[in-house]
């Protein structure tokens, strides 16, 4: 899994920097250190948040075009949704603050679902503790997508890949 | 229709700049610089197809990750006044 | 074919400029902070993922290509982090929220965090 981290950083400096590059011996010393260094800085942060980016396995990366899928339909509806209020006539609002439970086992799936959350728009995450997140809604329809459970059990899918 | 989406984008930046002079908190003012800088990344991206040099997409990414530091330091400093100070302590 | 995929792009771009145009009206529209951070996450989403969407389309199956879904991926990591950072500091600052249904805080109480 470190080394999936590893690997990963490797593709994106090759993708920002050109496989050309892979034939001049100096800037692949620079590509190899930086990548060395952000990896360190990964490690760093993994001990400092107790462990649990259980995220590159696999199994996960083999379940993520679903949830892409799933990810956009959802985010287009709450688009449409939010576009009709601002060019309404007449704005009508109803904002909520709502507490919402994050049934997510690791606290990177609870981040997961939070950053969901709040890139729907229509409905924003103001907290997360004690593994309950504070939603902040628009509306009683925007406020729905979250209460009926359907993106929490999206992120749930995804998670459970990495058990 | 490269010229249009950049007219588009150039007429979001205005609405979000107005904003940014109108205010009224500081968080909105945060809130549409940020959009604004959202929108450069967008423009540059766009602006690199329109004149055939899409190599301006590595300033579109590193525009981004620039946006997205500047705006934490902003907000960071506008609530604390300080960008270095520990503030740990202080919330916990 | 390649006049398809052109006209593709164009739909693609405009609808995306146009999510844009609608997100700054919103920030202008929307009477509160709060309500205003929903309009940019419109133009955060809808109008760069459908913009950066046809130029894809564009790039082929290319470094271009690859890099525009790298810029597409750090916004979509971004937006949240800045919009909840925002969001929360606002809160924190004590910004009054207009609300109409709330449930009552968890036991720690105030979000002054």
């Amino acid at each position: 899994m470190r080394l999936g981290v590893f690997a990963l950083l490797a593709a994106v400096w090759l993708a920002l920097s050109g496989p050309y590059t892979l034939y001049g011996w100096l800037i692949f010393a620079f590509g190899v250190v930086s990548v060395a260094f952000v990896w360190r800085l990964y490690l760093a942060l993994e001990r400092a948040a107790g462990g649990g980016f259980e995220f590159f396995r696999a199994s996960a990366w083999l379940r993520l075009p679903r949830f892409l899928v799933a990810f956009a339909v959802k985010v287009a509806a709450a688009n449409l949704h939010v576009t009709k209020l601002i060019l309404s006539p007449r704005i009508e609002l109803h904002p909520r603050l709502r507490r919402v439970p994050a049934s997510q086992k690791t606290s990177f799936g609870q981040v997961l679902y939070a950053n969901f959350i709040t890139l729907t728009p229509g409905t924003i995450t103001l907290d997360l503790r004690d593994d309950e997140l504070l939603v902040y809604a628009l509306d009683a329809e925007s406020e729905a997508d979250v209460m009926d459970g359907s993106m929490d059990r999206d992120v749930l899918r995804i998670e459970g890949a990495s058990d | 229709m490269y010229l249009a989406g950049m007219a588009a984008i150039v007429v979001t930046m205005f609405l979000a700049l107005a904003r940014a002079a109108i205010g009224p908190t500081v968080f909105d003012r945060i809130l549409a610089v940020n959009m604004f800088g959202t929108k450069t990344v967008l423009l540059i991206a766009v602006a690199g197809f329109l004149t055939g040099r899409p190599e301006w997409l590595d300033l579109a990414i590193v525009y981004t990750l620039v946006n997205f530091t500047g705006t934490l330091a902003v907000l960071r400093f506008a609530r604390f006044g300080n960008l270095a100070r520990d503030d740990r302590k202080a919330d916990r | 074919m390649n006049g398809a995929l052109d006209i593709a792009t164009a739909v693609l771009l405009i609808a995306g400029g146009l999510f844009c145009i609608v997100g700054g009206i919103g920030l202008h529209r929307f009477s509160e902070f709060y309500q205003r951070t929903h309009a940019a996450s419109v133009t955060d989403t809808a109008g760069a993922g459908l913009m950066l969407l046809g130029l894809m389309l564009q790039g082929g199956l290319s470094m271009v290509t690859l890099k525009l879904v790298l810029v597409l991926a750090f916004l979509l990591f971004s937006s949240p982090a800045i919009a909840h950072a925002l969001v929360k500091a606002a809160h924190g600052h004590g910004l009054a929220l207009e609300l109409e249904i709330e449930d009552e805080p968890g036991r720690d109480g105030d979000a002054a965090g």
